[in-house]
């Protein structure tokens, strides 16, 4: 599973960890998180997420 | 005397001047004591640490070294008011100078003499785009120039150049102080040609050498930029076609980024190998370095070259004040044009001239400047080399409207100028605003000397060529023996006395119509002919020039083309240069019928033979259309697919050409737009929606577009070009940001619609009044504030409260398409549409333009978010409060009060730039579909080496100069409100913070301990900026249409400051004394792996921008020139604001 990052912030979405704050489950791929999910630190969309 | 030393000396042997100042100075690890207060100013050094300058001066004389240039690179007085020394300027050279001359008294012997250059950079000013007058730039020079030579310089450098406009208006001011002084100096000028192949504003070196060698400098040379390798073809031209005596000193290489340090990559060794090449192998006689250089590279050189004879060239003999020069041709900004073209004649073009041209007159009286640059575009059609230009007309302020027009000229036409006017103060006010070299027109004897006089004065000032006609105090030359009595009087008054080159003179031996059937005039044409080719074998240096059309005034249309072009070819075969004519009134006399050409010559010659010529060739056009002129020769060769590959390719040199030949197969403009650009624009469209091509490069193919539609303007009518809709687009009330907005102009205006761009913090009654004025196809609304998407929602219910029936395109970082399509949609109705980037604005655009409605698979989309938005839970306003724990110690903060910071090391800052942000989010070069193997490989063969070019740009050119100021304050919080508390506890200022509506319900307010639970807590505040500079620059990008430097140059500003901002933060944690928290890694900043958070206005937790007012207040960021806009931004826009909290507990968090 690719690790993805926010190009606004640099924040990288780490699939080993997931977001639970957000519900996401540690092992969760970034393909399969829902598309309403926003960056945690900066709050932009799934869109603006490229794979590390 | 001294001018003698220096070039006789050079004139024997190779000279080797000095390497890199700026280099030296950075080793010393000088302390803002150092610079008394005005630190960064170098310049100051001669004073404060003379030690430190004394010893780099030793160090290049130490290893051989025949020169060494002052440290005198910004002391002008534009450079030394940004620190308010401008008064010092001339001490500070003086200085500079005699410090220098002592260095280098004691390295000099008998045999081996120490020269010090007197060094003069650009400044920060380009006065070809308006920064400042050349009046301006030659003031803040010349008390430099004052200074140096008092101070003992042996010679004048004015270096790095970036505007010819700037140099022209720098040596201005050392021939004044020259002649001040009485002290005339040696002046080199060495123009800085950067990677690009052009000077900053787009000069080639041709355009230099044309420009500058006319102004009698001693010696021309290249410096800066580029490492010797890429300097190289520059050098090889340079000694094809330069002065006699050539320098060069370029940068130790390209730079490159090592651990975050700019380095420079070439080895002594490696340098002096190149440099050794100038000099066998090209001619360079002086040579030194620039950046990176260091008293290690000079040694390596000076072994190299110490025992060389001063090279020789074929090349030319020293400039004098009077030699038989060679031709030195005319230069627009951009490029040279040589005044005798092969085959001849140069074509002058006589359409912007406000007596010749109704249509140019139309414009004039009517304001309309854009409609004479229009004019001028055209006349670039058909073969014009070289625009004519008068503006004089009854009625009209002359000098007010030369004042406004040439820099148009000069910043949007590729052509020289020819400047037409009387009035020698008009004259000076176009030579003034033009950086290339222009031909004043005209001299003449007819009012005796004095005009004359003060022309070929104001000629050799500007290094202009100059017209003479052929009159004097009896009035105009008719007959070829006149012509020729008046013209040697000028010629000899112009090259003995004021010192102009035979190549500088240009004479138009005027004719008459042999068409008025005045018996006196019958013999103008040859009168006019002899007297060419008279002139012509006793000067062949000097041109000639003539109004061609003058000889058939009084024919009608179709009699006169064949006229015009059947004299032009005998005048050209007299020995004319150069003709004014209407290129599109000439026809080619191969394909004039063999009857109407006879007549012609006949007419011409005034050969009676046949009976009376006029009325033999008046009957051959009485029974109208004798087809005398043919169409143009077909090309065979199909170039469309060329045209289209270069668009898509992003290549623009010689798409002209291409295009020129498209033209040449008879394809209409408006069809080469519609078939050929928008169709390779629309393949750019796919490319990019498909992943396949980044988005500086989508910029790249739209600078090759506009490039292109700029070329085809000139051949089409106002009608064809508004042919596909109109976009009215603006950023909303209240917000400064442009680069979104741009980059929608730039891809929807490149695909073939028109856009009316309204710029910034635009009003909807504005965007209402444009939409009806230009009966626009839809507004597109822009905004990047969280604010900004409620005034689009406000402006959605005006436009539809004033029944405008118009689509409306939303685009903003702030937007989302579900609240487009969902809140705004009930506001507006179905047509506004959210645009995710600019090819989603242009899909839309076209879209409304067949008249096709939404697409279903977008329907779908905004189905499913509208189901998903249903989903959503509640806002829960009564959720609990959140725990916060108040028990931690108060950081004792190491002052109360604000602080600024003027310098802020750039180095420093840029290795700690973000460059996954900068290159996929700033600057869009997105991993996609790429492996990470081929990104990375990608990385580094395309984006990295853009990135190390223009971070030593920036650093070089002073375009990111760094401040910041910053400030801790007692405070306690009350509700959601923070009270600011001066020194004196007493209550100085209130914050107020919005609650999140959901749990967990944070407020900024919580991480600040309450009022009334023991000692006051401590907030810190700052403001960090990158300065004006970079936002000058972002500007200068964009009106040049350097669109993928503007995207680059933008996105790097924003990191930067964003940079300085985080660096300000890691400072005050250190302060505090809870920097012990802070994380390592990549991810440390991105994730807040450190204790406490900033928060900045207009971001989600604190969205409300009006609460920057007490920040500004509280800290007075004027001192770092850091203002606030009526919105609540901040100018310069590349700026960062924030308050800093030190709770353990205090993150980032939304409202929602």
């Amino acid at each position: 599973m690719e690790k993805y990052v926010c190009v606004n912030c640099g924040y990288i979405y780490d699939p080993d960890e997931g977001d639970p704050d957000q519900n996401v489950a540690p092992g969760t791929a970034f393909e399969d998180i829902p598309e309403e999910w926003r960056c945690p630190m900066c709050y932009v969309d799934k869109s603006e997420f490229d794979p590390l | 005397m001294r001018k003698t030393d220096l070039l006789e000396y050079a004139d024997r042997k190779v000279v080797v001047l000095d390497g890199g100042m700026g280099t030296g100075i950075q080793g010393f690890e000088l302390t803002p004591d150092d610079f008394d207060g005005h630190e960064g100013c170098n310049e100051l050094l001669v004073e404060t640490r003379p030690d430190v300058i004394e010893q780099i001066h030793a160090g290049y004389f130490a290893v051989g070294c025949d020169a060494v240039e002052t440290n005198t690179f910004g002391a002008n007085g534009v450079v030394l008011a940004e620190y308010g020394l401008e008064a010092r300027t001339e001490e500070l050279n003086r200085k500079a100078a005699a410090l220098a001359r002592k260095v280098a008294d004691r390295f000099e012997t008998e045999e081996a003499p120490k020269f010090v250059i007197g060094s003069v950079g650009p400044g920060t000013k380009l006065p070809s785009l308006g920064h400042a007058t050349f009046d301006e730039l030659r003031e803040a020079f010349l008390p430099q120039m004052l200074g140096l030579v008092s101070g003992g310089a042996d010679a004048i450098c004015i270096e790095t150049c970036q505007d010819l406009l700037q140099v022209k208006a720098a040596i201005d001011a050392a021939r004044e102080a020259f002649r001040k002084t009485g002290v005339e100096l040696p002046l080199q000028v060495s123009v800085t040609i950067e990677s690009t192949g052009t000077m900053l504003l787009g000069s080639d070196v041709q355009a230099a050498i044309s420009t500058l060698k006319p102004l009698c400098i001693d010696v021309l040379g290249l410096n800066c930029a580029t490492g010797p390798a890429e300097m190289k073809r520059h050098v090889e031209h340079l000694s094809l076609h330069g002065p006699a005596r050539l320098m060069a000193m370029p940068n130790a290489g390209l730079p490159v980024n090592v651990d975050g340090e700019i380095v420079y990559t070439l080895t002594p060794d490696e340098f002096a190998d190149w440099v050794e090449g100038f000099v066998r192998e090209n001619g360079v006689g002086i040579v030194g370095g620039c950046c990176g250089t260091t008293p290690e590279h000079l040694a390596a050189l000076v072994k190299r070259v110490e025992n060389l004879a001063a090279p020789t060239r074929t090349n030319p003999k020293p400039e004098t004040r009077n030699p038989n020069r060679p031709e030195n041709g005319v230069s627009s900004l951009y490029q040279a044009v040589s005044l005798r073209q092969t085959p001849p004649p140069l074509i002058i073009g006589e359409r912007t001239n406000a007596n010749g041209s109704k249509v140019f007159r139309k414009h004039l009286l009517a304001d309309d400047f854009d409609g004479m640059l229009a004019v001028a575009r055209e006349q670039e059609k058909g073969g014009a080399h070289v625009l004519d230009v008068s503006v004089a007309y009854v009625g009209r302020d002359e000098k007010a409207d030369v004042e406004r027009f040439i820099p148009m000229l000069a910043r949007n036409i590729r052509l020289p100028l020819v400047l037409d006017s009387t009035d020698p103060d008009v004259l000076t006010t176009g030579l003034k605003k033009h950086g290339g070299r222009c031909v004043i027109n005209s001299i003449n004897l007819e009012d005796g000397r004095e005009r004359l006089d003060q022309v070929a004065t104001l000629a050799a000032r500007f290094g202009a060529a100059v017209i003479a006609l052929t009159i004097d105090e009896d009035g105009m030359a008719m007959t070829a023996d006149r012509k020729l009595e008046v013209a040697e009087r000028i010629f000899d008054i112009c090259t003995n006395e004021h010192g102009l080159a035979p190549s500088d003179l240009i004479f138009d031996m005027l004719t008459f119509t042999v068409a008025s059937g005045d018996e006196s005039t019958r013999n103008a044409a040859v009168e006019t002919l002899d007297a060419i080719s008279r002139f012509k074998a006793a000067h062949p240096e000097c041109h000639t020039v003539l109004g061609v059309s003058n000889v058939s005034f009084g024919l009608r249309p179709p009699a006169r083309r064949v006229l015009n072009s059947v004299f032009l070819q005998q005048a050209v075969e007299a020995g004319l240069d150069q003709a004014i004519v209407n290129a599109k009134g000439i026809v080619s006399t191969h394909s004039i019928d063999d009857g109407v050409k006879n007549a012609a010559l006949k007419l011409l010659n005034n050969d009676r033979s046949g009976g009376d010529p006029l009325h033999a060739y008046m009957a051959l056009f009485a029974d109208a259309k004798t087809a005398a002129a043919a169409g143009p020769a077909a090309d065979d060769q199909p170039p469309a697919g060329r045209l289209h590959d270069m668009v898509v390719d992003g290549v623009g040199k010689g798409v002209e050409e291409v295009l020129d030949l498209v033209l040449g197969e008879g394809k209409k403009p408006v069809d080469i737009i519609n078939q050929i650009l928008i169709v390779a624009m629309k393949r750019v469209g796919e490319l990019f929606g498909a992943g396949e091509m980044q988005l500086p490069f989508v910029l790249q193919a739209a600078e090759v577009m506009k490039r292109s539609v700029t070329h085809l303007e000139q051949f089409m009518d106002q009608a064809d070009v508004a042919d596909r809709g109109v976009l009215v687009l603006a950023t909303v009330r209240g917000d400064v940001h442009d680069i979104g907005k741009n980059l929608v102009d730039i891809i929807v205006s490149n695909n073939g619609f028109s856009v009316v761009n309204l710029g910034i913090k635009v009003p909807v009654e504005e965007m209402i009044r444009a939409a009806e004025e230009h009966n626009a196809t839809a507004i597109g609304m822009s905004g990047l504030l969280v604010k900004s998407t409620v005034f689009m929602k406000e402006n959605l219910e005006e436009i539809k409260r004033r029944g405008l029936d118009v689509p409306v395109l939303l685009g903003g970082a702030a937007l989302t398409r579900k609240f487009v399509e969902e809140d705004l949609r009930k506001v507006y109705g179905p047509d506004v549409h959210y645009c995710a980037d600019a090819f989603a604005g242009l899909h839309e655009m076209n879209r409304i333009e067949e008249g096709a409605n939404p697409s279903p698979a977008r329907a779908g989309v905004a189905g499913a978010e509208a189901k998903e938005a249903g989903k959503k839970s509640a806002p829960a306003p009564d959720a609990p409060l959140p725990d916060i724990d108040y028990s931690m110690e108060v950081p004792r903060p190491p002052f109360l009060g604000v602080r600024p910071i003027f310098k802020v090391p750039r180095s420093e800052i840029f290795s700690n730039l973000n460059e996954l942000t900068l290159f996929r989010g700033q600057w869009r070069y997105r991993r996609g579909k790429m492996s990470r193997e081929e990104y990375d490989a990608f990385v580094e063969r395309e984006v990295r080496p853009l990135l190390d070019d223009m971070k030593a740009d920036s650093i070089r050119q002073g375009f990111i100069r760094p401040e910041a100021i910053y400030g801790y304050f007692n405070a306690f919080s009350r509700g959601n409100d923070v009270v600011i508390l001066d020194e004196g506890q007493n209550e100085l200022a209130t914050l107020s913070f919005p609650r999140r509506s959901s749990a967990p319900r944070y407020c900024i307010a919580d991480f600040i301990r309450p009022e009334g639970s023991g000692e006051p807590d401590v907030l810190g505040m700052f403001v960090v900026t990158i300065g004006k500079f970079a936002q000058r620059r972002t500007a200068d990008l964009y009106a040049l249409n350097r669109y993928k430097d503007y995207l680059h140059f933008h996105g790097l500003a924003v990191e930067t400051a964003e940079t300085v901002a985080e660096w300000l933060h890691t400072r005050m944690r250190g302060e505090l004394g809870i920097h012990h928290d802070d994380q390592q890694g990549d991810q440390a900043v991105a994730r807040q792996g450190y204790r406490g958070s900033r928060y900045s206005f207009g971001y989600p937790a604190c969205p409300d921008l009006e609460q920057q007012k007490i920040l500004f207040k509280l800290l007075d960021p004027l001192q770092i020139g850091v203002k606030l806009t009526e919105g609540c931004q901040m100018n310069p826009e590349y700026s960062v604001s924030a308050i800093v909290v030190h709770h353990p507990q205090a993150r980032y968090f939304n409202l929602g």
